[in-house]
């Protein structure tokens, strides 16, 4: 039991009619892991994320978590076992104030002593220097701070395992970056979190994750450490190459 | 926040109940019905407001509810208590139907599905005559055995007043909350553990019972229900008392349903061209200033304040 890994990603394959968005994909993260996710625009990076969150289901293979097959396991239910998502266009609850969005997934998560809840908050609100914005609705925020807030609402769940990160730094300032980036590798230290985080910001991977896979056309195309994708012919001719330097 | 709420409720509850005693029949009857349609429009702002379903059936259900007492006490021989319950059961069963049935529909099929079910209600309602009487209208005995004005104003009241509590315990409540993500952002709500079909189904059920009571009583008051009850006009009332009073605000559908009530009884010269008014004012709202009265009701409250204390304000701006 102890050698599965935390998320196992087994030959999933995706069809939307004639298109194949991913193929026959497997992935095992260990428990502490965060592992970057690269590849081009369109090599499904977003759809192996859907099927991991369960918004999408395999046409072929199947995801488990600490050993437990999901298939047919609904969103909410990944989520009460822990496995968590971003979305790469932020997605807030617009109408509610900053606190309530850090609120709610504690709630939904089963939390259910308020005054802890609210400590959290405020905890989270201030690291994330979201403080002064607590009481304004979500939908004024800025797009980085969308973003920001879309990450650390996920903070606020309490036996949050595995997050699955899209494009979370994208059109985001460097300032805010450096925040999400803190947050992350500090959550990741104190609880082992796993992250799966998909990202074109080589920099950034390079910085927190300890291995990358790179996605193509569906596929996965090669994995390993920064330094070996960086060497690897066949990923700097397929992607890198044109966008990124060693 | 909780302490004024309860505060609040208590004032004008009792200002409710002391009103009558300066009231002739006539406008005795307006409250009531303006009652009446403050649980109608309260329930679907659940629906509607708060959850964002904007079903079009809530008329259904107060016609389900009240044929459903009406029939059950003429064939089944039941008490009239008997009749009740078994009108807010089978209303409750067919709004869980209901919201079953358009779960997976988003906003604009979902509007279509359940008009289309409430138009059904209303189609059997005057076609299965010889069962329900059609257009004759159905009698059913008056809930007290008189039609002394004051004794209904005070069942509506007492109606009205549970189901606003029990709505405000559902509304201020983490299931409050859950409802407010639902509108919001349906797919990150699920993404953060809420069982999204579970909530939607509640509400469903929820409002359709306390319309479908609500339609009991009615039909307890009136003594002769018709199909029209289910008619689409019905519908559109609700939508603009909540519209004016203030979608997915908690005392919008209240203030909504008895303000249009009394403008609709005391101008009532004005024949169908008060429709016209009403739906030109929902435009302009929905447009403009969709929290409706409850918003320019805290707007004002707030200069108020501001005027008395200027201090406060400047130190705020500041
Ligand atoms: N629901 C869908 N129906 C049909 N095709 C889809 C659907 N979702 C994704 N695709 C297609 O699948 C392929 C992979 O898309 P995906 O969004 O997973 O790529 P991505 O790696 O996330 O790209 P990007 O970097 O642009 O976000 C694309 O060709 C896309 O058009
Ligand atoms: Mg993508």
């Amino acid at each position: 039991m102890s050698s599965e890994a935390l998320l196992a990603v087994e030959g999933v394959s995706k069809r939307f009619g004639g298109l194949v968005a991913n193929q026959d994909v497997t992935l095992r993260l260990e428990r502490g892991e965060i592992r970057g996710l690269i590849g081009p625009n369109g090599a499904g990076k977003t759809t192996l994320i859907n099927l991991i969150s369960g918004e999408e289901s395999p046409s072929a293979g199947e995801v488990r978590l600490e050993g437990r097959s999901l298939l047919g396991i609904p969103p909410f239910q990944r989520a009460r076992r822990g496995l968590l998502r971003t979305f790469q266009v932020p997605r807030l609850f617009g109408t509610m104030t900053v606190r309530e969005n850090l609120l709610l997934p504690y709630l939904a998560l089963g939390g259910r002593d308020r005054r802890a809840g609210r400590r959290r908050s405020d905890e989270l609100l201030e690291r994330s220097g979201l403080a002064r914005l607590a009481e304004e609705p979500a939908r004024h925020l800025s797009g980085g701070q969308q973003a920001l807030l879309q990450l650390v609402a996920g903070f606020m769940c309490d036996g949050l395992r595995c997050y699955l990160l899209d494009e979370p730094f994208a059109g985001v300032n460097p300032l805010i970056k450096e925040t999400m980036i803190d947050l992350i590798r500090d959550h990741n230290r104190r609880w082992s979190t796993v992250f799966l985080i998909v990202s074109h910001e080589m920099p950034v991977i390079r910085e927190l994750c300890s291995r990358v896979t790179v996605l193509a056309a569906g596929r996965v195309l090669f994995e390993g450490t920064m330094e070996e994708v960086a060497r690897s012919r066949e990923v700097v001719d397929a992607y890198l190459g044109r966008e990124w330097t060693p | 926040m909780r302490r004024q709420h309860l505060a609040l409720a208590v004032v004008a509850l009792a200002g409710a109940a002391a009103i009558p005693w300066g009231m002739d029949d006539y406008a005795l009857g307006v409250v009531t019905i303006g009652f009446y349609y403050a649980v109608l429009a309260a329930s679907w702002n659940l629906l509607a407001g708060y959850t964002g379903q904007f079903s079009l059936a809530q008329q259904g259900f107060a016609a389900l509810g009240a044929y459903a007492t009406g029939l059950s006490i003429r064939d089944l021989g039941v008490p009239i208590w008997l009749g009740i319950l078994l009108a807010a059961a089978v209303s409750c069963g067919m709004g869980l139907a209901l919201g079953l049935l358009t779960l997976r529909l988003r906003a604009i099929y979902l509007a279509i599905t359940t008009w289309g079910f409430a138009e059904t209600v209303h189609i059997t309602l005057t076609a299965g005559y010889q069962v329900t009487r059609g257009e004759l209208g159905l009698s059913v005995p008056t809930l007290l055995g008189n039609l002394d004005p004051l004794s209904y104003y005070y069942v509506f009241l007492g109606l009205l007043a549970v189901s606003l509590a029990v709505l405000y315990l559902v509304c201020h409540s983490r299931i409050g909350q859950f409802l407010r993500a639902i509108r919001d952002d349906e797919l990150r709500a699920a993404s953060l553990g809420i069982d999204t079909t579970r909530w939607k189904l509640f509400v469903f059920a929820l409002s359709s019972l306390l319309t479908g009571l609500a339609g009991a009583c009615y039909a307890h008051y009136v003594a002769v229900i018709g199909p029209d009850m289910a008619d689409f006009s019905e519908l559109a009332k609700i939508v603009v008392m909540v519209v004016i009073g203030g979608m997915g605000t908690f005392a919008g559908p209240v203030l909504g349903a008895l303000l249009v009530q009394l403008l609709t009884s005391y101008l009532g010269q004005f024949g169908a061209w008060d429709n016209v008014l009403f739906a030109l004012v929902v435009i302009v709202l929905m447009r403009t200033y969709r929290e409706g009265l409850v918003a320019l009701g805290r707007r004002l409250w707030r200069r108020l304040m501001a005027w008395m204390h200027p201090r406060v304000e400047v130190a705020a701006r500041g």
